[in-house]
């Protein structure tokens, strides 16, 4: 099954998400911080990276500028969560280099099929 | 705080409980899941129920800050409503899981209302926005009228399985009982005595009791007498259940206050439409309950809202009148009094502001209690100034008269002001008052952010320039209102004067007082002219803009009663007009208040500023 590193900093939306993705039958790693998600990738090799936007130590914008900047890691599929609901956030998120842009509270069906489609184009 | 905060603020506090009220039933509905065996028996599911209601409460608390809240807390709401994006996904998410755990028809249902007030929720959120892109923050109407509906609109959807209450000391009994209601799906605790009956009654509020007449100790009887006596409990339905086979004692129970009485062995279709009957009963009465709380509150809102200006009486006939609301722009016939203390600017400049606050605190919260004891509207107070209205929103026959009653009271009322003015160390103050009857358009003036109820119009402005015709302690009527006026008035001199924007001159009305049912006359001044004995000589020059360009007079003092100055003039001077005394230290001012009968150019000045230099100078001429 793939594997999806979720980088969240809030204990119960990591439980939570992390859960109801295992129970999808995806194997599921977690990151507490930006710095965290990023020396993960860079050993286990994630097939997709959940990403929350508001992070501690480096935020999400700043890991997927630096994912993207990477040779190693630019493969790896970024899907953006972000509690803002702003218009220009989604743009934001592409422009630094997410694949994909999911808001929260989060729609479960609705961000399975966004992993689904980031998956099968990868594989 | 400005009335638009005050409206700014109960938009706030509306929107916070419209927030918190789905989140507190996630609350409740969590406290039923752990209650249940299937959940509490099983630690993950017991475990991720308790994960949703810290996830409610926490958010239950976050929106307490929305209280402090102003019109540009943009950044603030912004991070709030992040926040509860974040907490909300807690709720769906553990719901979600719980959901396909549970195999429980019970807590299913359970879960799908917590899904339901989610969602409840994360719309109103979605919605909730601050200051002047949302009319309801700064439309009274409709933010109440919003309430209003939230009242009346139920959400259907929270309709729980009813519990009920059964109460019999024979353990197989209820049993049975119970039994037979948990197979019909509702929640049913049981109770072995009239004590605890009535011990679960105030603690777990059942919608329904079924209680066993016959019991050790306290019995049925004696549980319906302390319901009855007791408001909490009285609004919960009672059905007895016995076995005792009298019509009598069925009549007894209903007296007692039962709702309806069921024979053992108690048929279970009977059952079952006895107690629906009852519920649905009880269920209505919750509603009116739930929409008269909701219409008073509103209703207090509103009184809040127009209090200020208007008095209890027509708030209370807007309130009941249906169309009350509807204040949109229209003519009327109303009678317009003025109110201002005479010479207060130079007033205000010899006091410190604080001081002035004080003194027009004590002035205004006198006259605002005559004003509405006349039920009149105060429109507005315009630095010194009162502009009160008679005849809108509402109009009544004897708006006039109340008008020129409140008039006289108001004048009365100037004795305590004064006497609480000496008391804080201020000066005593006069009022002068003028009045007017006509057409006005009244309605809500102003713009969609700021508004307020008002008139405007020519007879407005006219009611302004009678009023500057007044001295001290004096009230001016026009013809108009005294022709409008039922009740008696007595009436002092009359006054020609030429008003700008009234044509020809017009003969002002000095009221002195007013008949039945009022009854109300002003201490007239006692007439004691001293004589001078001195020739002292006053140089006047008219106050310019006002009604005619400046011009200087010569004028003879020849007697003096208090304020009031009998002078000889070389040429005619104008009625009612102001006048500077010159050639003093301070400003001194007077107005030409009467004209002699007997001479053509005798006439009266009344002082309405004078200053020591002024005050000396007269006392030499008198000799007093």
């Amino acid at each position: 099954m793939p594997t999806i590193l979720l980088v969240e900093d809030n204990e119960m939306n990591r439980d939570m998400l992390s859960r109801r993705l295992k129970r999808k039958g995806y194997e599921v790693l977690l990151a507490i911080d930006g710095q965290q998600g990023i020396d993960m990738c860079l050993s286990v090799r994630p097939d997709l990276m959940l990403l929350d936007m508001s992070l501690p130590v480096k935020d999400g914008w700043q890991v997927a500028r630096e994912m993207k900047a990477s040779e190693s890691l630019q493969t790896i599929p970024i899907i953006a969560l972000t509690a803002h609901a702003m218009a220009d956030d989604r743009q934001r998120a592409l422009l630094a280099g997410c694949d994909d842009y999911d808001t929260k509270p989060v729609d479960l069906p609705r961000l399975l099929g966004k992993i689904e489609h980031l998956l099968g184009v990868t594989e | 705080m400005s009335n638009r905060d005050r409206i700014f603020k109960a938009y706030l506090d509306d929107q916070r409980q419209s927030l918190q009220a789905p989140l507190g039933s996630v609350e409740a509905f969590t406290e039923s899941l752990l209650e249940l065996p299937v959940i509490s028996s099983s630690s993950e599911m017991k475990a991720d129920v308790k994960k949703i209601a810290k996830a409610a409460v926490t958010m239950i608390k976050m929106l307490e800050s929305i209280s402090a809240f102003s019109a540009d807390s943009q950044t603030e709401l912004s991070r709030l409503r992040h926040d509860l994006r974040n907490a909300i996904g807690l709720v769906d998410g553990y719901g979600d899981m719980l959901l396909e755990d549970c195999e429980d028809d019970e807590a299913a249902e359970y879960i799908r209302q917590i899904r339901h007030q989610s969602r409840l929720f994360q719309g109103r959120l979605e919605q909730f926005k601050l200051g002047d892109d949302d009319k309801a923050a700064s439309d009274p109407i409709a933010a109440i009228f919003k309430s209003f509906k939230r009242g009346i609109i139920r959400d259907d959807q929270e309709h729980m399985a009813a519990s009920i209450l059964v109460v019999d000391d024979n353990d197989s009994s209820r049993d049975l009982l119970a039994h037979q209601l948990q197979r019909q799906n509702y929640m049913v605790i049981e109770a072995a005595s009239g004590e605890r009956c009535l011990e679960i009654m105030r603690s777990a509020q059942p919608d329904l009791v079924l209680l066993d007449l016959v019991m050790p100790d306290m019995n049925g009887y004696e549980v319906l007498q302390v319901i009855r006596n007791d408001e909490a409990l009285r609004r919960i339905p009672v059905v007895v259940v016995s076995g005792m086979q009298d019509e009598e004692g069925a009549v007894r129970c209903i007296d007692a206050g039962a709702s309806d009485y069921l024979l053992k062995p108690v048929n279970a279709t009977l059952l079952k439409a006895r107690i629906r009957a009852s519920l649905e009963a009880k269920g209505w009465r919750d509603r009116e309950r739930e929409y008269l709380a909701e219409l008073e509150k509103s209703q207090r809102f509103i009184r809040k809202i127009f209090g200020r200006y208007l008095s209890d009486e027509i708030v209370q006939r807007l309130l009941d009148d249906n169309d009350g609301l509807q204040l949109g722009g229209e003519l009327r016939q109303v009678t317009i009094l003025m109110a201002d203390i005479r010479g207060f600017s130079a007033l205000s400049q010899q006091l410190g502001p604080e001081q002035c606050v004080k003194l027009l605190n004590n002035y205004f919260a006198a006259m605002t209690e005559v004003v509405q004891r006349f039920r009149g509207t105060v429109d507005e107070f315009v630095g010194d100034g009162i502009l009160v209205i008679f005849g809108a929103p509402l109009s009544d026959k004897d708006d006039c008269d109340r008008a020129i009653a409140c008039a006289v009271a108001m004048q009365l009322a100037i004795k305590d002001v004064n006497a609480r003015n000496r008391a804080d160390n201020l000066p005593e103050i006069a009022m002068g008052i003028g009045l007017n009857t006509g057409d006005v358009v009244a309605g809500n003036v102003g713009s969609e952010i700021r508004s307020k109820y008002g008139v405007v119009g020519h007879n407005v402005n006219l009611t302004g320039r009678i009023e500057s015709c007044t001295v001290g302690g004096q009230i001016l009527a026009s013809p108009a209102t005294i022709a409008a006026a039922s009740t008696q008035v007595l009436s002092g001199d009359k006054v020609t004067v030429s008003l700008k924007g009234m044509g020809d001159a017009v003969a002002l009305t000095e009221i002195l007082g007013v008949g039945m049912p009022y009854d109300l006359v002003l201490p007239q001044p006692v007439d004691e002219w001293q004589v001078s004995k001195d020739q002292i000589q006053l140089q006047l020059t008219l106050m310019a803009g006002k009604q005619t360009a400046s011009k200087q007079y010569v004028v003879h003092v020849d007697a003096r009663s208090g304020d009031r100055l009998r002078v000889t003039s070389t040429e005619p001077l104008p009625m009612l007009v102001d006048v500077s005394i010159d050639d003093f230290d301070a400003a001194c001012y007077a107005k030409v208040t009467a004209q002699s009968a007997d001479s053509e150019f005798e006439y009266v000045l009344t002082l309405t500023s004078t200053s020591s230099d002024l005050q000396s100078a007269l006392k030499g001429a008198f000799d007093e």
